[in-house]
């Protein structure tokens, strides 16, 4: 399974980008709409012309044409061939690589096994669910077994519910295969789930690549702190588990209880998008909820970004303007805050031992 | 009324004009003649003519025309653009000045050296077959382009990621996709070029027995101040031409693949 | 925009109006064949400023337009190209017969591509194999008519099947027959002595023999029964005969009388008159 070497790649936004995609890595390309994703698949896959090189495996591709570099390609459209039943389609590179019939019955039937769409054979396309037409797709772009797969948005098409359950199917199988796959996304909404490593693409060029955990909580450039929506990462000083599946953490003068499996937390990410900020003292229990002093505000766009002080702890809060101004809030307002785990992300500790203190009074 | 009937009433409309004027023919009718003209071994002939003539110069068009239309649909080269106005040759030059063009080629040193030591073609069947291909061919290019746009490009991506050449991608996909197009292409090519008279008629002449297709005789009626002859033939012409158009769109039905 | 659209719309139906209305008092529907045309049109002209009386000429083949003038219901004066036609269409009542006069003779000869690269010098030249010949159209055009009593006169079987068999074309009209020769389509063809006058820097005559020569044509010209105005159409006849119309077509190189005709190709011969034309050539 090769390894993909781009570099110095200029082609439309692309403005001398370089990336390395290891051997078997499942890499998720993230950025901003137009910021060039499709183009580097493109690139990838040979479909447009571009200056620069692509390396597969240090072989130089850039004069090879796109059917001859065994890329397999996922479009965000998928592009079914609608004259084609579904068995057809998976069978078309098969088909065009000149294998003999019985090789691609089998091959076919192993496909829509695995990918649970056996009975979908004698289909149109036409006829098929979204979430049916993806794994159809899917087959089709694997059945002739490429070392490299390219993916265009995969489940954006999808509601949120198939679209987590095909994304955990789709990782599992791409290990499986072994396969090197680029996956684009316009938001990180899922490909931390399947991705071994996030690559963020700012005006044509790779911001930062990175596994997902140094992406989110050690953010390299302001770009993508930005892209990442500038989480407030706390770091954990206490750690303890309460009862199984819930644990408490304290990072300065903030505590947090939240669901949790494992063992020991080192650092906790949260969107300022889930601190819940108001005047009046919100209903409900105690439990993540703090008081709290405005520090500064700040406009952007139409988003209105919130400094609060909690003891020696500052954290940070995202709100639209509309909401913002029904609130009547200013600097050194005394505000309520609830800390919403929706979105809650975590480092986990590596160390196997307790951060708690034995000696600490709580328990 | 409703826009729904109102857009039926113009389709109705047109085919009142059309049927109207069939209609007409009866007026001139004699019903003897008709059979007499119809078995009459002249009129065979042309009907035997026009339908073979037409049928190769068809067939001719859409083989040039598949390449062409799919250059033009696909690839933007030096020179598209124009290639593309000049399909419209054979509509804005009437057919006798197209068959004018033809006989004034053939004066030319290159036409005349081509006749002596290729063939005759001016005054010949072969001079039916060019006249209904070049007329033809122009129209069938754009109608098949146009079909051909339709097809999304994006298809043929998809099929060279899957290891197809842009060679296999046409015949694998932008083909079978844009079938449906190209057969309703070929239908109207052949109606065009059973129809031709202008560039026909000054090519290939209008010998009977030998050059005379079911347009020209029509013709030659008229020019010998026979309407009776005239009507007869049209009608023949007519219940031929529509009834065949007819039977090929029963066949081929409709297949659509949004 | 609406105001626009109304104003636009009364501009153009106002000069609608205007190109309907007539701007002459009176008018002449001429019905003519080709073959005369330049010395029609010239002739038309000079009796306009005359008379103040429009003239509208259409030409076509002398068949067609007499198709024309019979399905349009309206013509003046019919003006075919050849004598045949006013034949028939005094058989289908469309002339008044009394009214027809003779206009020009006109004699058949052997027309070449000028400068005569084949070397046709005479009528059995054009049996020669590999010779390129053409006719009129024997059913409908006077000249093949002609051309055919000529064939069938002077040639033995074998030379008729010969010259049959270098037949490419019977070609519709008159001037077809002369542009066949201009255009190259064939290397001879047998039509009018007059042909060469047409397009001189292309056509040339050449003369058939006195005795190969069986009648000669003239172009007739009638007052068509649909006419509304009957003297009017009289005047233009009579205009045409006169000595003044005459000229104008003795220019163009017509014979303006028999003995001219005779004169030239050094024999007397019948004028017009009726030729049975051979079934077998005929395709039926």
């Amino acid at each position: 399974m090769p390894r993909i070497e781009l570099r110095n790649i200029h082609k439309h936004v692309l403005d001398g980008l370089t990336l390395i995609i290891e051997d078997g890595e499942i890499v998720a390309l993230v950025g901003p709409n137009g910021a060039g994703k499709s183009t580097v698949l493109n690139v990838i896959a040979g479909l447009t012309p571009y200056k620069g090189e692509v390396y597969f495996d240090g072989k130089k591709m850039d004069d090879i044409p796109s059917y001859r570099r065994g890329v397999g390609y996922l479009f965000q459209d998928l592009c079914l061939f609608p004259h084609l039943t579904v068995g057809a389609n998976i069978a078309y590179s098969l088909r065009v690589r000149g294998d003999n019939g019985a090789a691609i019955a089998a091959r076919v039937k192993e496909l829509t096994k695995a990918l649970h769409i056996e009975k979908l054979k004698e289909r149109y396309p036409q006829s098929l669910s979204g979430g049916e037409k993806q794994r159809v797709a899917i087959a089709r772009a694997v059945a002739c077994s490429p070392k490299i797969l390219l993916l265009d948005e995969p489940t954006s098409s999808l509601d949120s519910q198939t679209a987590k359950y095909l994304r955990a199917e789709l990782g599992g199988f791409l290990r499986r295969m072994g396969i090197t796959a680029v996956f684009v996304v316009h938001d990180l909404l899922g490909a931390e789930e399947i991705a071994d490593r996030i690559a963020i693409i700012h005006k044509g060029r790779i911001e930062q690549t990175g596994p997902p955990e140094i992406i989110f909580f050690d953010p390299g450039t302001e770009v993508v702190s930005e892209f990442i929506g500038r989480p407030n990462i706390l770091v954990c000083d206490r750690c303890r588990v309460l009862s199984s599946g819930l644990v408490e953490i304290v990072s300065g003068d903030v505590r947090v209880v939240f669901p949790y499996e494992g063992n020991m937390v080192e650092r906790i990410a949260i969107s300022p998008h889930d601190i819940y900020v108001s005047r009046t003292k919100p209903p409900g229990p105690t439990l993540n909820r703090y008081q709290a002093i405005v520090t500064n505000i700040s406009r952007h766009r139409s988003q209105v970004r919130i400094g609060l002080r909690i003891g020696r702890t500052i954290i940070a809060a995202e709100l639209t303007d509309s909401a913002f101004d029904e609130m009547d809030i200013a600097e050194g307002s005394e505000v309520y805050i609830v800390i919403k785990l929706r979105r809650l992300r975590y480092v986990e500790s590596k160390a196997k031992r307790h951060l708690w203190p034995e000696s600490a009074s709580e328990n | 009324m409703t826009f729904k009937r109102l857009a039926i009433a113009f389709s109705v409309g047109v085919f009142v004009l059309y049927a109207g004027l069939i209609l007409s023919l009866f007026y001139f009718y004699k019903g003897p003649l008709f059979l007499e003209a119809l078995c009459s071994p002249r009129t065979l002939f042309s009907i035997k003519l026009s339908l073979m003539t037409a049928t190769a110069a068809t067939a001719m068009s859409v083989v040039f025309a598949i390449p062409s239309a799919y250059a033009l649909s696909r690839y933007s080269f030096f020179g598209s653009r124009i290639i593309d106005t000049m399909l419209e040759l054979p509509m804005i030059v009437s057919p006798v000045a197209l068959g004018a063009l033809i006989l004034i080629f053939f004066n030319t040193p290159v036409g005349s050296f081509f006749q002596e030591r290729g063939m005759q073609v001016v005054f010949t069947v072969y001079g039916i077959l060019l006249a209904q291909f070049i007329t033809t061919v122009g129209i069938a290019t754009r109608l098949m382009k146009s079909a051909m746009d339709e097809i999304p490009v994006r298809y043929e991506e998809v099929a060279k990621t899957l290891g197809a050449s842009p060679a296999k991608a046409f015949f694998t996909v932008t083909l079978p996709l844009s079938r449906g197009g190209i057969i309703a292409s070929a239908i109207l090519t052949w109606a065009k070029a059973v129809g031709e008279f202008g560039a026909t008629i000054t090519v290939a002449g209008s010998m009977a027995m030998r050059t005379e297709t079911l347009p020209v005789a029509i013709f030659m009626r008229l020019a010998s101040a026979d309407i009776e002859g005239t009507a007869v033939l049209v009608l023949i012409l007519l219940v031929m031409g529509l009834g065949l158009l007819y039977g090929v769109r029963l066949l081929t039905g409709r297949r659509s693949y949004v | 925009m609406k105001l626009r659209i109304v104003l636009v719309g009364c501009v153009l139906a106002l000069s609608l109006f205007n190109v309907a209305a007539p701007s002459f008092a009176e008018e002449l529907l001429v019905f003519a064949g080709a073959a005369s045309k330049p010395p029609t049109e010239e002739a038309g002209r000079v009796f306009e400023k005359r008379t103040g009386v429009k003239v509208n000429l259409t030409f076509g083949g002398s068949g067609f337009v007499l198709s024309q003038m019979e399905l349009g219901k309206k013509g003046d004066i019919y003006f075919p190209g050849s004598s045949d036609f006013m034949e028939v269409a005094k058989r289908k009542g469309l002339v008044f017969p009394g009214s027809e006069k003779t206009v020009v003779y006109v004699v058949p000869a052997i027309n070449v591509v000028a400068g005569n690269p084949k070397a046709v010098k005479s009528l059995h030249d054009l049996a020669k194999p590999g010779l390129r010949v053409a006719i009129a159209n024997p059913e409908g055009v006077c000249v093949g008519l002609y051309a055919v009593e000529i064939i069938e006169r002077n040639f033995s079987p074998m030379e008729k099947a010969a010259f049959r068999k270098n037949l490419v074309n019977y070609t519709e009209s008159c001037e077809k027959t002369a542009t066949v020769i201009s255009l190259k389509a064939a290397d001879a063809v047998i039509g009018w002595r007059v042909f060469q006058y047409w397009n001189p820097e292309r056509i040339q005559t050449i003369p058939l023999k006195k005795e190969e020569i069986v009648r000669i044509g003239y172009i007739p010209i009638a007052i068509s029964k649909l006419t509304a105005n009957r003297p009017l159409a009289q005047r233009f006849i009579d205009f045409i005969v006169s000595d003044e119309g005459r000229a104008i077509f003795r220019k163009y190189h017509y014979f303006m009388t028999p003995e001219e005709a005779f004169a030239w190709i050094g024999e007397k011969k019948a004028v017009g008159g009726e030729y049975k034309l051979p079934a077998e050539w005929i395709a039926k």
